[in-house]
């Protein structure tokens, strides 16, 4: 099964690129395949990622593990879902947040203790010198994510993957953590990828938006873009059954039938059996990723 | 300003000491109640207690006057405060057939116990938990199969088949190791060379219960092990850049080593009383043994005291885990 | 038992009696506390709340968590037994002093959709048996009669052919077919009232239009009054006819749909809103935004006066001491003193 089936995305310094879609339609994989982190079985079958950093380019697939293992924490980093279960239960937050700075930069245990209260501050911990002795089911659901984001942005990274990160908070918390993760990008100038299936979110703080669907790429552009003229069917069908405290909906739209299964994907344009604008050719054929002017990208026959 | 805890906080919070202190005043009804059971298995058996020490000659005025000495004629609650007051200070009667306090016949043979299974759960504990690590490394693979399939056998072989198979082989056989006892009494060693003849009678009894253990501590850590290694925060590890051993070492042991802990010492505070099986084959001195042959000899005086004794030992140790898992996972002390 | 109402209520029940009435509902949770504490501790889940829900209305019940929202739901239903204190009434009748004849009438009247369709469904069993069941317990149909009730349900909810479904097992669906079998399963009995409490936070996007359409259209063809338990007020703003704003345990606003999100009145549904993005670039972007700082206290021990009062933007003194009670404002209900 291949869940993740031909993607093609780039995310520049200081860009907050999200990557949407819904459940199963391989993103979370996409950022795995990024940290080189894919669970046994799976694994990485073909295409390549490539890390610019100005002075040099390198493609993360053909690195060893003990390569990778340098850039994974200091180079890349990469913030999960559920703070509770994300965070060792048995270790104190400031070890946690220290971990990457001892790992990666050598320093030695007390001192990584020092740091980490000072990046604990940094993302807002309240009462960052006390929580640092804390464990993690001694913290609030909010503080917890913080600890998860300080652990990530501890070394300075240039990437940092956002998977989902405030599904699991109350919206006010929620907030919080996006304006704390808008501040990061300001100051620190990283590069972001936030990972999430929620359009609100993606319309309140990304820069560029990749659409995903069924393990591939349907559509990509600047956020003000494709909110504003959404092009291929999917993206249309999600923005239109997508709810909305500013507005009220009399009949909600929904996008007849459901995922496709990804063992036996449907032929042509995986999205077809429930395109409303399905032609005979996307049957068939597979719409290959095609410009449509001013950064934007779609995959669809429509626009072929 | 102390920040906002989490829910966790709203739950029941107690420091290490109160976790204690709680622990301890549980174990005293329970302490209570295994006294009492006990005295009512003495009172069960059809007859008083005193049939035991006379003989069908005794006239009904001796007769009589023993009951008074031991108190028999006394009503029954009475004679319940009277035992619970002999047991706590240490008193658990006579043996019937020996000419000792049971106390002092279980004080003999406690050490040979302690020295028999300390250092067999040591070896079991550090050689099992080392394997049940290495077969969590990479699961169903030949390395993995092969460990469980020797912890199956360990685990279904019973620890006197084992010991008697290992008697034959190094001791008959091939004469390496003592047949019997702890020390070879014609030889009349000391210092040195005594602890030298005792190791050597040590070896196949502690090899035999260890194997046993082992088996059992082997699977429970690669399970435990298993299943640390599925749970999120080892994905954070990971992200972090750091190496399998690391993950392993730093973030998984720590937790995985929790049901072990456990394990090994209810285990341990239940062989206290005495590995009797082991200890019969290899004619050990030691409670076990004490145990085998008092029941032959229907010595009850003695099985009951070790009855007390062995609930007693089980109930501390559970006490011990209990606080050694609140020291080791910080969820259980609570919060501040 | 005298009912504290903030002036307004008994105008209201004056037009037409409402389904369900709360009244003063107080729900205090033990806490034990160790060896040595001698006071015990209280988690103030719900603390003396009113409210009404009138026929035939959706009336949403929204808060973050810790706010109370699940367990008045809980309570409504008799889930928890009897509250701390207050009461709640259903068709006029105080439920939790009923006769068991009352009883055996008001129960299939009150049914629950919950979260998660997955635990709500027996896996070993058909769709058929357990959509059965309600009709097996509680009428004396024949199989025949029970047949055709069960193929109608599964038309009822959109899941065509019925056929088709009634043979299967729950896993073989997706969560919102899952769903939609919940809801059937709850109207059964043409019950006049369903709890549904989060009823589409596990689902995709897509699929949530659904099992809302499904809810509205049963609102109007059966006549089911709704409490409609979220989180999201995305989902309520499109949903819900009126909205109950709770926080840590109180009742904070209660207004119109309309008027409550173009017009919040009390601080904490400002930030709600505020803290909510909107699917949309510029909209998103361009408003102003209250961020509330710190997170919810612990129900536990609640601030003094205002619970709110520890992280509102407007707060004066008098917000720390005395605790404003839920007062009428036009339509609607607002607990502040700056808004009274």
């Amino acid at each position: 099964m291949r869940a993740v089936d031909g993607v093609n995305l780039a995310v520049q310094k200081g860009e907050l690129a999200g990557l949407v879609g819904e459940s199963g339609c391989g993103k979370t994989m996409t950022a795995f395949s990024v940290m080189r982190l894919v669970p046994p079985p799976g694994r990485i079958v073909g295409g390549e990622v490539w890390l610019d950093l100005g002075e040099e380019r390198t493609d993360l697939t053909k690195l060893s593990e003990a390569e990778m293992r340098k850039i994974r924490g200091a180079v890349i980093s990469m913030v999960f879902q559920d703070p509770m279960t994300y965070l060792n239960p048995v270790m104190k937050i400031s070890d946690q947040v220290g971990e990457n700075l001892v790992l990666h930069q050598g320093i030695n245990r007390n001192e990584a203790r020092k740091r980490a209260i000072e990046i604990l501050e940094n993302v807002r911990m309240p009462s960052a010198a006390t929580v640092a002795r804390y464990y993690p089911h001694q913290l609030s659901g909010g503080m917890r994510q913080r600890a998860l984001i300080a652990m990530a942005i501890s070394c300075n990274p240039e990437l940092l993957i956002a998977d989902e990160p405030t599904t699991a908070l109350d919206v006010t918390v929620q907030a919080q953590v996006l304006q704390l993760i808008k501040t990061i990008k300001q100051d620190l100038g990283m590069a972001l990828m936030l990972i999430t299936h929620d359009l609100g979110i993606v319309a309140d703080i990304c820069d560029r938006v990749f659409v995903m669907y069924a393990g591939r790429i349907v559509e990509e552009g600047s956020v003000y873009d494709i909110y504003r003229e959404p092009k291929h069917p999917y993206t249309v069908a999600l923005l239109k059954s997508t709810l909305s405290i500013d507005e009220f909906k009399e009949t909600l739209v929904t996008v007849e039938g459901s995922v496709p299964d990804l063992t036996s994907p449907p032929e042509g344009c995986r999205f077809h059996p429930r395109c409303p604008f399905m032609m005979d050719k996307c049957r068939t054929m597979e719409p290959p990723s095609i410009e449509a002017g001013d950064g934007r990208k779609v995959s669809c026959w429509l626009y072929a | 300003m102390s920040p906002a805890i989490s829910e966790h906080e709203w739950l029941v919070t107690m420091t290490l000491a109160r976790l204690v202190v709680r622990r301890i005043l549980q174990s005293i009804p329970l302490l209570f109640g295994v006294i009492t059971v006990n005295f009512l298995l003495i009172h069960a058996a059809p007859g008083d207690p005193s049939s035991m020490l006379l003989s069908k000659t005794a006239t009904p005025e001796f007769a009589a006057s023993v009951r008074a000495k031991f108190g028999l004629d006394k009503p029954l609650y009475m004679q319940y405060l009277y035992y619970m007051y002999q047991v706590l200070q240490g008193d658990l009667g006579f043996s019937l057939l020996r000419s000792e306090s049971v106390s002092h016949l279980i004080l003999q043979r406690l050490p040979a116990t302690l020295l028999l299974i300390l250092t067999a759960m040591t070896i079991a504990t550090s050689v099992g938990t080392l394997l049940g690590v290495i077969a969590s490394r990479k699961p169903y693979s030949m390395r993995d199969n092969a460990t469980t399939a020797i912890a199956t056998l360990g685990v279904s072989t019973p620890p006197f088949w084992l010991g008697e198979l290992l008697l034959i082989v190094f001791a008959i056989y091939a004469g390496i190791f003592p047949i019997s006892g702890m020390v070879s009494i014609r030889a009349q060693l000391t210092g040195f060379q005594l602890a030298l003849d005792v190791a050597r009678h040590l070896v196949l009894p502690a090899a035999t219960l260890a194997l046993f253990y082992l088996a059992f501590i082997t699977r429970i850590t690669r399970a435990s092990m298993l299943e640390v290694l599925g749970e999120d925060y080892i994905t954070t590890a990971r992200s972090k850049g750091l190496t399998d051993r690391a993950v392993e070492q730093r973030h998984a042991l720590r937790n995985a080593l929790l049901p072990v802990v456990t394990y090994v010492g209810f285990t341990t505070g239940v062989l206290l009383g005495g590995a009797v099986l082991t200890e019969t084959v290899f004619s050990w001195p030691g409670m076990g043994r004490l145990l085998f042959e008092s029941l032959g000899l229907r010595d009850y005086p003695v099985l009951l005291g070790i009855n007390i004794f062995v609930s007693a030992m089980v109930i501390i140790a559970d006490l011990a885990v209990d606080i050694l898992y609140g020291i080791l996972d910080p969820r259980i002390r609570g919060g501040r | 038992m005298v009912a504290r109402y903030p002036v307004g209520y008994m105008r209201d029940l004056k037009m037409e009696e409402p389904l369900v009435r709360v009244a003063n509902l107080v729900e205090y949770f033990d806490i034990k506390k160790g060896f040595f504490q001698r006071k015990r501790v209280f988690v103030r889940a719900v603390d003396d709340i009113s409210f009404e829900i009138k026929k035939r209305e959706n009336l949403a019940l929204v808060g973050e968590s810790g706010c109370g929202k699940t367990t008045t739901a809980r309570l409504i239903l008799r889930l928890l037994g009897r509250p701390t204190s207050g009461t709640v009434y259903f068709g006029g009748k105080d439920i939790f002093n009923l006769s068991d004849e009352e009883m055996k009438q008001i129960r299939p009247q009150m049914q629950l959709v919950s979260q998660d369709p997955q635990a709500s469904l027996n896996p070993r069993k058909r769709i058929a048996q357990i959509l059965s069941k309600p009709f097996r317990l509680h009428t004396d149909m024949n199989r025949g009669e029970i047949e055709n009730a069960v193929l109608d349900l599964l038309q009822t909810v959109g899941l065509s052919p019925p056929e088709l479904f009634a043979d299967r097992y729950p896993h073989e669906f997706s969560g919102g077919q899952r769903q939609r079998i919940s809801i059937a399963r709850a109207i059964a009995l043409k019950p006049s009232f369903i709890v549904a409490d989060e009823p589409v936070s596990a689902l995709d996007v897509s699929v949530r239009a659904q099992v809302l359409n499904l809810l509205k259209g049963l609102q109007k063809r059966l006549g089911i009054t709704y409490l409609f338990i979220s989180h999201d007020l995305a989902v309520v703003r499109s949903v819900s006819n009126r909205v109950a704003v709770m926080y840590l345990g109180k009742l904070v606003e209660v207004a119109e749909v309309s008027k409550l999100f173009n017009a919040p009145l009390h601080p904490y549904t400002e930030a709600l809103l505020s803290a909510t993005p909107i699917p949309d670039p510029e909209r998103s972007r361009s408003r102003q935004r209250v961020i509330l700082g710190g997170d919810v206290p612990s129900p536990i021990n609640p601030p003094m006066g205002c619970r709110f009062h520890t992280r509102c933007t407007i707060a004066v003194e008098k917000c720390k001491s005395v605790e404003p009670r839920l007062t009428e404002l036009g339509d609607s209900y607002v607990a502040c003193h700056l808004r009274t």
